[in-house]
Parts: structure tokens; sequence; C-alpha cells
């Protein structure tokens, strides 16, 4: 009988097993990791905890939380002010820590949303975009200032121009706040879901919608100065280059605009999504794609080299002075530096 | 190959139909109540096999047999082989068909996980279930997750002003649907008998409530809500193919009808 017990308790501990497989309930990723490369170290946030390393050579200073747990997934780039390192998570929490020990600092927890991409640093306030549909301005000590309701969640990381945060929502909307207050200025219907980062560059805002949108808006009262149609959806910010916007969409294209007039100078394919923002490098603008191929173009539009890494590359490519970051995820190495031409120079795995 | 003969299908009807209703709570009602619906032939034919076994259990042939050969299994399955051929029952009437919907019932749950796209790579997936000329992105997303108090992507809490925490009504549901729909299947266990079936069964009924309600708990609103509709649409479903043993549910009823000589 006693065995019988026992199958009975497998069988539903396997069909539990199975279902959760099918969910994600057992910790799968279902977003992309992000980093912040400074001079000296690198903090990735992947998945369970956030890591301090050293950037010259990969190795650990510290990682937080002590523990890894199945809810507090933190996913969204660490952004540094100071001191602290401030970090957002899936279990609802803004964390500050100390950037030297990772020690908390202080911790936010009104939010009842996740925080899918990192918080602005504006002077002394910390505006973060959530899921609940909400957008928290925080003082540096983590007391809230303000925050601004929209009809669905923040997802990307706002812009600022000091005096305003320009944030887009998946409502369609693109906000304008006023910093002091979070008091609405202004806002514009976009037309699809926002999830990319909009870029502020003299006055004027570019920024793609999930439909391959992209549009220039004026940043003093949100007039739409042109829009431009590309063959998929847009995930992240454009690099601005000499009067040009370089972005990758969700068809594999890298496109590049006249950000006068949004007039497409060329499309290139390059065989697989290209999801995150390029870097600006001194021959060109670097993407990644889902096959994990990362590709400088020539500001040209020209494919200089090509390097594969193992997994996809979704998240924002970093780079600092001759350092580059390449997040590989689902990859074997999940974190990989390089130099300005491709070369691999050391690369963080996580045992898991 | 399964994504895009289970999974898209699934995820663009659930969403078809949320276009049509404009609620995504409803829309997984709807969504869950068509596709149980049409697998009802299927269903109907796993509760008769069922039902059939249950039968078989209380022959009086079938009791001798176990009692004769209880020491001989070889001899005692060809002994139960023949009389299923006798009594015209396939033993495994009651497991195919459960066995073929398996797969649609997994694809379904897949279906809805993806639906509900509340991360990035989530979305990114979705984009790409979506047939272009049937459903457009920029119509359909953000879906609006909300449904009485709950949000479908998540978890499900009742927060009642004052308390300090919040009551997982959903949960609640799913555990009180689950205990009644394995326990109103079950016929009641023969006065005196231990058999090991009726064990397993106890257990069944036991465990399964209790898990499904973990996973309502832990898991997205709208995942408790297709185990809610689910439940009650199998309760329906035997209440019009079979019989329902309503006094298993009650404890203390089932204790007297134990007592009955």
């Amino acid at each position: 009988m006693k065995k019988k017990y026992t199958s009975i308790v497998v069988s539903v501990f396997l069909l539990v097993m199975l279902l959760t497989s099918c969910t994600g309930l057992e910790g799968a990723i279902n977003s992309w990791s992000g980093v912040l490369l400074t001079d000296e170290t690198v903090y990735f946030a992947d998945a369970g905890h956030v890591y301090a390393l050293r950037a010259e050579n990969g190795n650990t200073a510290w990682q937080y939380p002590e523990k890894a747990s199945a809810t507090r997934v933190f996913l969204a780039a660490p952004v540094l002010v100071g001191e602290q390192l401030i970090v957002g998570d899936y279990a609802h929490l803004l964390t500050s820590l100390s950037s030297r020990d990772g020690k908390e600092n202080w911790q936010f927890t009104e939010a009842t949303g996740r925080y899918i991409d990192s918080p602005l640093i504006v002077k002394d306030t910390i505006v973060a975009p959530n899921a609940d549909n909400h957008l928290y301005a925080l003082d540096l000590f983590g007391a809230k200032k303000w925050t601004f309701e929209a009809a669905h969640s923040f997802w990307a990381q706002p812009a600022s121009d000091g005096k305003t945060v320009f944030a887009p929502s998946l409502d369609h909307y693109l906000y304008a706040l006023d910093l002091a207050t979070g008091n609405l200025k202004w806002k514009v219907d976009l037309s699809a879901s926002l999830v990319a980062r909009p870029a502020l560059v003299d006055g004027t805002i570019y920024i793609g919608n999930l439909d391959g949108g992209v549009f220039a808006v004026n940043s003093q009262n949100g007039n739409i100065i042109w829009n431009q149609k590309v063959s998929g959806g847009v995930w992240s910010a454009p690099v601005f280059v000499e009067g040009q916007l370089f972005f990758g969409d969700q068809t594999g294209n890298v496109n590049i605009l006249k950000a006068v007039n949004g007039s497409i100078v060329q499309s290139i394919q390059t065989g697989s999504a290209v999801l995150g923002s390029g870097a600006l490098l001194t021959e060109g603008v670097a993407f990644g794609n889902e096959k994990g191929e990362l590709i400088l173009f020539g500001f040209n539009g020209e494919k200089q080299w090509t390097r594969t890494v193992d997994g996809s590359i979704y998240s924002n490519l970093s780079v600092n002075g001759d350092r580059l970051l390449v997040i590989a995820t689902k990859g074997e190495k999940q974190l990989v530096a390089m130099d300005v031409n491709g070369n691999e120079n050391w690369y963080f795995s996580i045992k898991k | 190959m399964w994504d895009q003969l289970i999974i898209s299908p699934f995820i663009n009807l659930l969403l078809w139909i949320y276009k049509i209703v404009g609620n995504f709570g409803v829309a997984i009602i709807l969504f869950t109540t068509l596709t149980r619906v049409v697998l009802y032939p299927l269903t109907a034919k796993q509760i008769k096999g069922a039902q059939a076994m249950q039968e078989l259990q209380k022959d009086e042939r079938y009791k001798k047999i176990q009692e004769k050969f209880k020491g001989d299994k070889e001899k005692l399955a060809q002994e139960q082989m023949k009389l299923y051929q006798e009594l015209k029952i396939n033993p495994l009437s009651s497991c195919l068909p459960t066995l073929l919907q398996f797969p649609i019932i997994i694809g379904l749950y897949q279906a809805l996980i993806q639906s509900i796209a509340s991360a990035p790579l989530d979305l990114l997936k979705l984009t790409r279930h979506l047939y272009p000329s049937l459903l457009k992105v920029p119509e359909l997303i953000p879906l609006n997750t909300q449904f009485l108090w709950m949000d479908m992507g998540q978890p499900e809490r009742l927060i009642i002003p004052g308390l300090g925490f919040g009551i997982p009504v959903l949960t609640i549901i799913v555990v009180i649907t689950t205990y009644i729909s394995s326990k109103i299947i079950s016929p009641p266990a023969t006065p005196g008998a231990a058999d090991q079936g009726a064990m397993m069964t106890k257990m069944m009924n036991l465990y399964m409530p209790i898990l499904m309600g973990w996973l309502a708990y832990s898991l997205s609103s709208g995942l408790a809500l297709y185990f809610v509709v689910t439940n009650v649409i199998q309760i329906l479903q035997y209440a019009i193919t079979g019989k329902i043993y309503w006094d298993n549910v009650i404890p203390w009823k089932k204790k007297t009808a134990i007592k009955k000589p």
C-alpha cells in the first residue's frame, strides 16, 4: 500500500512540476538582464542577484542578496547616484544599495508591479517606471515625492531635460511631466505600445513603438514633427550620430533615419530581431541580434565586422571607453566584456 | 511545430475573443468553455469508460476473481482480461481520451500564460504568435487584464480596507471546486472493503485540491480563473453524462451510508 501512496504523490508532484514548468513559476526568465558599466565596476542584474564585478577582469566584488529567491528577480540595469546603486526587481521593490559593498540603504515598497526597466536619476530625484501603471518619483533617501498614474504599464526608462520627464507607456502615450511636481504638461498618442526608451536630442524626442512607428516629438508641446514606419516593432532608444538615428527592429533590420525629417537612409537586414540599443564606438555603431551576432556598422551603414556569442543579444549594449559589454541571454557566458574591436577580454558566467 | 499547431491557434482564438468582448477575464471564461465543449466527445468517452470500470468493481464475478487469485498476479490479470472481453469493457477507454486531451490542455494552459505577457520576452513571443490578418498589435496591446477586482496577470488577493492582508478568494474557489469535481465522481466506498483503488482515490481527492489551490495561489489569477471554469464545466459534464455522487461532498453523509448493512 505504501508503494501506491508513493506513486500517487510522485504522480501529483510530476503534474505540478509540468504545470509550473509551463508557467515559468520555477524561475524561468521572461526578460533580459541589464548592466551598468562604470570605469571601475560592472553592475550586472541577472535574475536572482545583482553582481558587482571588477571592470578589468570580471571578478566578483559582491553580490546582492546573499541568497536568491524565486520572486525577487532583478533584470533592469541598476543605476548609480553618488554611492547608491538603485535596483528594481520583479517583487515590486526598489532598493538602494551601497555601491561599495552591496549593503541595503533603503527600500521603497509602495509599488505593486514589476520594475521592468531602470529608474532615471535627474539631479536629486529618482524616477522609477513600474508595471503597476505608475511612475514613482523619490528623493535620494527613498521618500516619495510624487506619483503619476497612466492607463497602463510603464516599462521603459523615461528621459528628461532636467525640468520635464518624458515617460513612454504601454497605453500608447508619451507623457511629459513636471519633474518637481509630477503634473502632466502634455501627452501624445503614438498609436501603439511604447516599450522603447525615448532619446532626447536638442529639444526633440525620438521614439519607436511596438508597431514599427517611429516619431520625432517636440519636447515643449508634444507636437509630432514627423513620423516614419519601419518593418518591425522598436524595442529600444535610437542612437543619434551626426544627424542620423540608428536603431534596430523586431524583424532584424538596423535602420538609419535622418533625424531632421525621418526619411530612411538605409535598412540593413541582420537575420534576426535587433531589440537592444546600439553602442556608439569610434568606427561606427554596434548592434546585437537574437542569433547572438554582434555587428559593427560603419556610420555609412556598411558592415565592419561580426562577432558571435552563445545565446541571444536582447539587452542594450554598454560601452565605456574601450570596453564593450554584451549580455547573452540564455548563453553559456551571460556577460562578455570585449574591446571595441569585438575581441573578448573576459566573461562572467553564473554557476547554476 | 508545437507552437505552430497548438499554441498559436489557441492564442489567436483567445485574443480574438478578447478583441470582441473587450475583457480578458470574460475572454478566458468563453475560451475555456469553448475548448471544453469541443473536447466534450472525448470527455464523455472518458467518463463512460471510468463508470464502466467502477461498475465492474461491484460485479460479483470480479470480486470472486480478486479473491481467488489474489496470490497469483499473472493468473489474476488473465482472468480480469477475460471478464473485460465478456462484458465488452475496454480498460483503456477512460485513459486514452485523457491522454489525447492532455496536450490540448497543456497547450491551452501555455496559450493563456503567453497571452498575459507581463514581461518583455513574453510580449516578444506574443507578438510573434499573432496572425497579422486576424489581430493587429496596436489594437491588441496592451491587453486590459483587469477583471472584477483582479489583474489576470497577477496572483489574486482581495484587499479589504482595514484588514492587514489580502484574501485569496479565487484560490479558495479553486480548492472547493476541485474538491467537489473530484469527489462527485468517486462512488461511495463499499462497507468493510479496504480496496486499494478506493484508497488511491481518497488520496487524490485530498492532494489535488491542495495542489491546485497552491498553483492558483502562486500563479496569475488568469490561470486560477481557468481552473475554476474548467472545474465547473467538468461538474456540469459529469451531471449530463453520468452519475454524480453528491453525498461524497458532505463527509458526515458518507459515514452514514457506510454504516448501513
